[in-house]
């Protein structure tokens, strides 16, 4: 209880010195915060990407001449690559092909409204990969795939902007002035979940298609769906082993594939920072990022340990007082170390409060903007809630718990120094 | 019976510069129940004194007895637990803590001593503030109350502990004359009727008169 009139009493009397050690931990606790709030933006698992960390990206391959000429380029691959890389991999429960390749277009009805959209080519299994509600109509099935016709499934907010509602299976949309009939629609979801952008999917009717005279070069990313507990490293062995395989059939044509360690995970994929043809060096950045918390855990102790030796210097008559009524130096060094503990409780949540803050901010300003399809978004309420999941109350206690023993380590030296000092000495320091 | 007995003692402070002799082969003895005052010109080394008899200083060299224990053999953990038992100190500024209110801050020898109650702590803390006439004002703090009053909380926080002996360094240097009377009566109250024995330092020539004894310093030595 006194040491909460300690502290209290201080902001009263040591205004600065105090609110300085308060507003660094609230600082370091708010920056750890939103370090992780943004890194795990894209690695959060949400519904529909409920598995999302267990899903593997193949995409893209980095392909060289073998015959000595320069030509060396990043590529994307086939549907039959894709296939024979990645079709048959022990500890893959499902595997998806899917066609980014037209992107952002305009969709619209006939005589109707028209909207900008992003779209994504899927297959039947991707349905299975992830979680999307249906609101109306079902996934693509086989048969979708395999037709030859055109077919499509909205996102609410895209069904609204075009059709006021969402009962709209059965319905004709055009998607840069080609027919799709729609087979069902789905609720928004987060824009930063993967494929989060896409506002319409469309089925991705494996055709083969190939561009290039190589024969291997196409629009398919591969998504597959590894088994509970399996390593992505085991997936990565057998992948490097099929580029082995695949290099031998690619001979006739004088090049080579060069592997990259695909397929990524979603954290290599969050981290970014490569291309198809170098490596992603996640260890090297997992390493500057706990430089990073180190640090921002690291300074305001440094700073607490500075303001505690500030404040003892006007509390050391008090020190002198408290030993010659029979304080034991423990009981000095445990007095300051209980009040900056309180202090850090204090900061750290402040900085929770912070953190609570730069996410509404986040959710209300941030998110819903600069993005495509921020029209659609906007009419999503459920957008602005979804970024409270973000919220690890983990990473906040372990924040606040490097805090705790930094702080306490930092506050050691002053307090002891302080409990060394002989009482006369203490005492008479008010006289000087 | 002596209660306090300095023998040799001698005080030197040490800088890299020069060094200063603050007490010199002081030998000392005050009986139980005595009333003695400190006399001397300032810088002569009598508070010096009054800290190696409460133990908040050690001296360079000597022996110090207080109630026949040998306290220069002790480590700073019995120092402390000594202190808190047998003396009570009583500071020319007060020297109250200002973030704790009357109640807490004559509490503090009690926490310091542990196995005392929290209801316990109370009522002693209570009794001896409702005897010095501060049962009004046990929850304001130092910032609230006169000169006097503060000397009398400090009062009561020196023998809140029940200690056999009581060291004021000018008790009464910061009060009017009226305060300064009051906190005279006070002590030799405390003196007369429970037997406390009282070392107080003082320039103040007619209260030292009114003690049972006075020493005199000089530079650092005992003249009287």
């Amino acid at each position: 209880m006194n040491y909460i009139k300690q502290i209290l009493f201080e902001l009263k009397y040591q205004k600065m010195v105090t609110w300085i050690s308060i507003s660094g931990t609230a600082l370091a606790i708010f920056m750890v915060m939103s370090v992780y709030l943004t890194q795990s933006l894209y690695t959060f698992e949400m519904a529909p990407a409920s598995k999302r960390n267990m899903i593997l990206t193949g995409k893209g391959m980095h392909m060289q001449s073998i015959n000595g000429n320069s030509m060396s380029a990043s590529e994307t691959m086939n549907h039959n690559l894709a296939l024979n890389i990645y079709g048959k991999l022990d500890g893959i429960e499902k595997i998806s092909l899917v066609n980014p390749g037209r992107g952002a277009s305009d969709a619209g009805v006939k005589n109707g409204p028209s909207v900008s959209v992003e779209t994504l080519g899927v297959d039947n299994e991707f349905w299975k990969l992830y979680d999307y509600k249906f609101i109306s109509g079902k996934p693509f099935d086989k048969g979708d795939i395999e037709t030859g016709n055109n077919f499509a499934i909205l996102k609410e907010s895209v069904a609204k902007a075009l059709f006021h509602g969402t009962d709209v299976v059965g319905e004709t949309i055009e998607i840069d002035n080609i027919p799709y009939t729609v087979r069902g629609v789905i609720e928004d979801s987060f824009i930063l979940l993967p494929d989060g952008k896409v506002n319409i999917f469309t089925n991705y009717k494996h055709d083969g298609a190939s561009s290039g005279e190589d024969e291997i070069n196409g629009p398919t990313k591969v998504l597959m769906l590894m088994k509970p507990g399996v390593d992505p490293d085991y997936i990565k062995q057998q992948v490097s082993k099929k580029y082995e395989d695949a290099n031998r059939e690619l001979l006739k044509l004088d090049i080579e594939l060069v592997y990259h360690q695909q397929p990524y995970t979603s954290e290599e994929i969050a981290i970014g920072g490569f291309g198809s043809n170098s490596d992603p060096e996640i260890t090297e950045r997992k390493k500057e990022f706990a430089l990073i918390y180190a640090l921002l855990l690291l300074l305001p102790a440094i700073n607490l340990s500075n303001m505690t030796r500030s404040r003892l210097i006007h509390r050391v008559t008090e020190i002198g007082v408290r030993r010659a009524f029979g304080a034991k130096r423990v009981s000095i060094v445990s007095q300051i170390f209980s009040e900056n503990l309180l202090m850090t409780f204090i900061g750290g949540c402040i900085g929770l409060s912070l953190s609570f803050l730069f996410l509404a901010f986040l959710s209300r300003y941030f998110i819903p903007i600069n993005v495509p399809g921020n029209y659609l978004l906007e009419e999503s309420s459920k957008v602005s809630s979804v970024v409270w999941h973000l919220f690890n109350f983990k990473v906040f206690f372990i924040a606040i718990g490097g805090c705790f023993i930094l702080n306490v380590l930092s506050a050691t030296l002053p307090s002891w120094r302080a409990s060394l000092m002989q009482p006369a000495t203490a005492i008479s320091k008010s006289k000087q | 019976m002596e209660i306090i007995r300095l023998k040799d003692v001698n005080k030197v402070y040490r800088t890299k510069e020069i060094e200063t002799l603050a007490l010199e082969n002081v030998n000392l003895e005050i009986r139980k129940g005595e009333f003695v005052s400190i006399m001397g010109p300032s810088g002569c080394g009598k508070t010096t004194l009054l800290n190696i008899i409460g133990l908040l200083d050690k001296p360079t060299s000597g022996v110090v007895r207080i109630s026949d224990k040998d306290t220069t053999v002790m480590d700073d953990s019995k120092l402390s637990e000594f202190r808190n038992k047998n003396i009570g100190f009583v500071f020319q500024s007060f020297h109250l803590i200002p973030s704790l209110n009357v109640m807490e801050n004559v509490a503090i020898p009690l926490i310091y001593r542990g196995g005392v109650s929290g209801s316990e702590r109370k009522k002693i803390v209570t009794d001896v503030l409702t005897k010095l006439g501060l049962s009004h004002r046990l929850r304001h703090y130092p910032g609230q109350l006169s000169g006097g009053q503060c000397q009398r909380v400090a009062i009561a926080r020196a023998i809140v502990g029940d200690p056999e002996i009581i060291l004021a360094d000018e008790p009464t240097g910061n009060l009017d004359s009226q305060m300064g009377k009051e906190v005279m009566d006070i002590l030799h109250q405390l003196n007369r009727e429970d037997g406390k024995t009282i070392v107080m330092v003082t320039h103040n020539e007619h209260q030292a008169r009114e003690t049972d004894r006075i020493i005199r310093f000089f530079d650092g030595r005992q003249v009287i």
